[in-house]
Parts: structure tokens; sequence; C-alpha cells
């Protein structure tokens, strides 16, 4: 009965109301570059102070997974991510969107972002304690391993050149170590800088690559190389789908919503990472791989599914234990506390309607995202008819406001134009830019553990291998590692082949 | 430039930065006995850097010495296309000055100036409209400023002026 009620505290008119506008809020601040769902969460958070609990929750839960899911809009039509967890959404997203299939390519994305919201919510509904416990027994050793397997699968993201993907990391790993050090806070690469003492944040990173790139890839078109004019918009069917293709694509939704389940539940990871794993593991499970960042759907159904099945899982360890996995989270557990309610074991015991009108929030919201972006695609696609000269110059704008707002400072400013720079050098000269991004990501994870893992066992690296979850991560990266080398030698060795039978012939 | 020879100069740029960072990642004392300290990383990631960078200009200089194929095909492309370079360097330029004047002048005005000036260098000769892009620049910077500041509280620079 207690349960009941709280499925029908959501009901009334004020919850209702704040999802709505919650979930519309977030999706602006999710499509636009620069700003995130972060900052929706944080700049909304003081609008919940006088507001009823079940009000309050209900909007930051609209908050959130409309700015996770937002991002996906301007990563297909504009191929800029508007936020970090819709970075792999742009590699298939916007290729389809340049041959015309802008519409299917939103109608697909949106349907698996639903899709993988209600398995995140499946996920805090049934299994939230349990899980809880299980992710909090992971230690130095289990998050190191985790984030080598994770850097492993970066072949995934290198497009054909190995050799440059790898660089491409490199440099990433190179840039995240700028700042005091993990463990003994050593000062590193600074320059004699104080701004870079606390290291390089993601936000103007990943904008100045993707974003300012983007600009300047733009301003070096001349009028004959140019394609501006706005792609056909087309989307038939059931969000653009057929029946056989949306069976397809089941397999590789449940792969990458697993993924995106680990990746939240895990506290520190984040879904900027979770999108670039399952679409790792989608490219390399593929019959095509080829194909992948040329307009796969498979790519999106990969992105998408991971992000937001990410959200109900990063809500476990936040209600179960009262531990936030990341930065949203952290803000959400500011608007538990506010109100009074401490997450944790006994918050299912003690405040039972409360935990149901959160996931019933988290359905409805859910539900609205979905409603509000499927109808907002007509509305979505005319930006492609805006002439580039003024879209591009006004996304460059709303990159500096947030690049400025992660910090209130204008070095991140800088920082985004210094990538800019990075970024477009990188695109003339043939590199990739994900994998750049997944090595800024995870290295301090990989750094930081390692080095308090060596710490605890007094720089003995054997007891890391003892522990069966880190074991079997570094296992299968060694795994991975060897099987993609054998099959390229392979496979070049089948093409040298066939290359010197047709020259005889 | 060919791809081979963007691929030469881009693998001599990655090796003197492995070397620097190398050079540099040796200079950091440790400071606890046990585990790694805080050079083991970067000396690592610089050293595997120099190697995949001598890996990219191997292939590059064996790809530069392979002659064309004697069928007549055509072999690697000498060119990648039209490119305005004019224009790039342009919008690099405004970009900074934009991010340089904005503690000085404002949000506001900078970004007003910007977009005015940004438009300008985007669109090609055939494309610009003098007061369209002045009526933008205008109401997308008024906008912009009273959503952030007004509408969200966001500590926008106001400028010394």
């Amino acid at each position: 009965m207690t349960n009941l009620s709280g499925i029908l505290d959501v009901l009334a008119l004020g919850p209702l109301l704040a999802i709505f506008g919650g979930v519309a809020l977030g999706i602006v601040f999710g499509s636009i570059p620069g700003l995130t769902a972060t900052m929706a969460v944080a700049l909304c958070l003081p609008l919940t102070f006088g507001v009823e609990p079940v009000t309050a929750l209900s909007l930051l839960v609209g908050l959130y997974i409309g700015g996770i899911s937002g991002g996906l809009i301007t990563a297909i039509l504009l191929n800029i991510p508007g936020t970090p967890s819709s970075i792999a959404t742009a590699f298939d997203g916007y290729p389809m969107s340049q041959r015309g299939e802008g519409g299917k390519a939103l109608g697909i994305a949106i349907l698996f972002s639903f899709l993988g919201t209600l398995v995140g919510c499946a996920v805090l509904f049934l299994v939230a304690p349990p899980l809880a416990r299980i992710a909090l027994k992971f230690g130095s050793f289990e998050y190191f391993a985790i984030a080598v397997f994770a850097l492993t699968l970066v072949a995934g993201l290198s497009g054909g050149n190995m050799a440059k993907g790898i660089v491409s990391t490199l440099i990433g790993l190179l840039a995240a170590m700028i700042g005091l050090a993990p463990v003994d806070a050593y000062t590193r690469f600074t320059f004699g800088l104080p701004a870079l003492d606390g290291g390089l944040s993601l936000l103007p990173v990943l904008l100045g690559m993707f974003a300012v790139s983007e600009v300047l890839k733009f301003a070096e078109q001349t009028l004959q190389g140019r394609v501006d004019r706005a792609p056909r918009f087309a989307m038939t069917g059931f969000f653009g789908l057929t029946g056989p293709e949306f069976r397809s694509y089941l397999p590789n939704f449940a792969r990458s919503s697993a993924i995106g389940v680990a990746v939240g539940l895990l506290p520190g990871i984040g879904a900027a990472s979770s999108n670039l794993l399952a679409y790792m593991a989608a490219r390399s499970a593929s019959h095509d791989p080829k194909s992948f960042g040329k307009g796969n759907p498979q790519g999106l159904v990969a992105s998408e599914s991971a992000n937001n099945a990410g959200i109900g899982a990063a809500m476990v360890p936040l209600m179960a234990l009262g531990i936030p996995g990341d930065s949203v989270t952290a803000l959400m557990l500011g608007g538990f506390l506010i109100h009074g309610i401490q997450p944790g074991p006994l918050l299912f015991a003690t405040n039972g309607p409360l935990v149901y009108s959160i996931f019933t929030a988290l359905v409805l919201a859910a539900v609205v995202m979905l409603a509000l972006e499927y109808w907002g695609i007509r509305l979505f696609i005319r930006i492609l008819s805006v002439p580039k000269h003024y879209l591009l110059s006004i996304v460059l704008v709303m990159c500096v406001v947030g690049a400025f707002a992660a910090n209130n400072r204008m070095f991140d400013v800088w920082t985004l134009f210094a990538f800019g720079l990075l970024g477009y050098a990188m695109l003339r000269f043939d590199y990739p830019f994900a994998p750049l991004i997944l090595g800024f990501i995870l290295g301090p994870m990989i750094e930081e553990n390692l080095r308090s893992a060596l710490m605890s066992t007094r720089g003995d690296f054997l007891p890391i291998l003892e522990r069966p979850v880190a074991a079997i991560f570094l296992g299968l990266a060694v795994c991975y590692l060897v099987g993609y080398t054998v099959s390229r030698i392979v496979r070049m060795r089948r093409e040298r082949k066939s290359g010197q039978a047709a020259r005889q012939e | 430039m060919t791809s081979s020879a963007r691929d030469l100069l881009s693998s001599i740029l990655l090796c003197a930065l492995g070397v620097a960072v190398h050079l540099d990642a040796r200079t950091i004392v440790p400071r606890f006995k046990t585990g790694v300290d805080s050079g083991l990383f970067p000396e690592v990631v610089s050293a595997v850097l120099v190697v995949m960078a001598a890996i990219i200009a191997l292939s590059a200089v064996r790809e530069m010495r392979r002659k064309p194929p004697v069928d007549g095909a055509p072999g690697e492309p000498a060119e990648e296309g039209p490119v305005n370079r004019a224009r790039v360097w342009g919008a690099v330029a405004v970009t900074a000055l934009y991010i340089a004047a904005m503690p000085l002048t404002g949000f506001l005005a900078a970004t007003m100036v910007f977009l005015f000036a940004q438009m300008c260098l985007l669109a090609q000769p055939s494309e610009r409209r003098w007061l369209v892009f002045a009526l933008v620049a205008v109401v997308a910077a008024i906008a912009i400023h009273l959503i952030f500041v007004r509408g969200f509280g966001l500590p926008l620079p106001r400028g010394i002026f």
C-alpha cells in the first residue's frame, strides 16, 4: 500500500509538471554543445528548495534523463556531441545525416535512448541493494584492471590505422598527466602556471576537439567542396525502423545496455566512457566492422543504449549506499540532503514510498523524453537548413560559455582553443580523436589505482593477479590484444596474397 | 603535401614531443619508497610515443619509396583537395582575439564583434549579408547574455570598462 502511495505521489500535477519541464530543459542543455546535464542539475538545484521532496526529485530526475539524451541531437546533425555521453553517437549518426538519413538516425537514437533508460530503471528497481554492495567491493586492483581493459579496446576507435590510434591515446594520457600527480601530488608538466595545477577539465578538451575543429574544418572548405545544403529528411516506419531491423539490433542493445549498467554502477567512470566502450564492443562483435564510422546504425544503438542505461545504474550506489557515482548524482545527493532525505541502505526501509516515487519519476521522465524528442525531430532537423556560417559561429560562442562556466575562469576557454587547434591538426594529419578522449578519461584512473594498489602491496604486482575480477579483466585485455593482432596479420597476408594473384592474372 | 609526407612530418613532431616529455619526466624525484613514483607513467607513455612515431615514420618512408604501379594506375594522391588556408587562419585569429578581448571588453561586446566577424569570415562572398549578420550578432549575443547571466545567474566576464 505504501508503495502504491509513492507511485501516486508522482502522478500529481506538481511532479508531472516538474518532470515535463525538467526533461525539456535537460534536452535543451544536452543538445547545446558546452552545456551538460551536470550544469542543468546544478543550475536548477536552488529551484527545488521550496517545493515538496517528490516534486524536487522529479525535476532533478527529468533534467538528468533529458540532459544525457539531448546530446544525441547535435551529435547526429552537426557532428558535435552535445555532451560527453554522446561522443560515439556522432561517429555513425553524422554520416547517416549527411547521406539524407538524419530522421532515421534521430529516430533510432531516440528509441534506444528510451529503451536503455528503461533497462537502467529496471536494474535500479529490481536489484539495487545487492548490486551496490558488489560494486562497493571493487577496489584499486579492480578499477586498474577495468581501465586497462577499456584502454585496450581503443583498437575499435582507430579507424583502420592502429599506430595512429595508439598515438592519439598516448596524447590523451599525457594531457591527463598535466597537474598534480595522484597519490603524492607531485606537480607535473605545469610550466610554472598555477592554473595548470588542477589539470585540464574534460569539457573544454572535448569541445575543443570536436566543436572548434569542426568550425575550422568548415572554414577550410572552398565553395566547390562545400556541402551546405540541408540533407533530405527521411523517417519511415516505427522510429525509422522496420521490424527485422529492430530485431537485428537487439543483441547489440542488450550488450550495450549491460556495458552502460556496469559502468554506471561503478563510481567514477561515467557515461563519457560507457558510450565509447559500448561502441567499441559493438564494432568488435560486428561481422562488418569497416562499416562503423560510415553510418552504421548499430553504432548509434550501442552509444545511446549504453549512456542512458547508465542513468538508472548510476542511481543504484546513490540510493542504496549514499555514494554518488558521477557529478550529476553528486548534485542529486545534495538535492536529497536538502530535503532531509539520507540515501543509504536505510532509505529503502524508512522511506519506501519515496523510493517508489523516484522509480516512477524515472520511468515517466523516460516516456516524456521519448515523446518530446520524437515530436521534436522535425524541429531538430530544421537546424540543418540554417546556413552553417550562422550556426557554427553561435555554437562556438556556446562552447566558450560552457568552457568558462565549467570553473568560472578564462583558462578553460584557452584550453578549448588549444585543443581546437590540436583537433584540427589531427584532422589534417589523419589521426582519430576518440582514442585521445578515452585516454584522457581513463589515464588518471589507471595511474591512480595502480599506484594505490602498489602502495598497499609494497610494490608487488602479483597480488593484483590474485584478485579474481582484476585477473579476469587483465586476461581479457591480453586476449583481446593478441586476438586483434593475429587477425590483423592474417588479414594483411590474405590481402597481400590476393593482390599478388590479381597482378599475376 | 602527400599523405606520406604528412605522416612523416607528424611523426617527427611526435618524436620531439616524446623526447621532451621523457627528459622532463626523468627529473621527477621519487617521494615514496614503495610502489611507483610520479615519473614512471610519463616516462613509459613518452617512450611508447617515440616508438609509435618511429613506426609511422618508417611506414611513411616505405610508402614514399614505393614506385607507382607500372600499369599506369594512380598511386598516392598528391594533394588533399582544395583547401582555403587563409580562411582557416582567419577563423583561428578571430577566435584568439575574441578570447583575449573578453576579459577586457566583457562578454557582451566581445561576442557581438566576434559573431559578426566570424560569420563574415565563414560565409562565402556570395552569401554575405552585412546587415543580417550585424543583426544576428547583436540579437544572439544579447539573448545568450540574458539567458545565462539573468536566467541562470552564471557570472560571465563583465570587462574592465
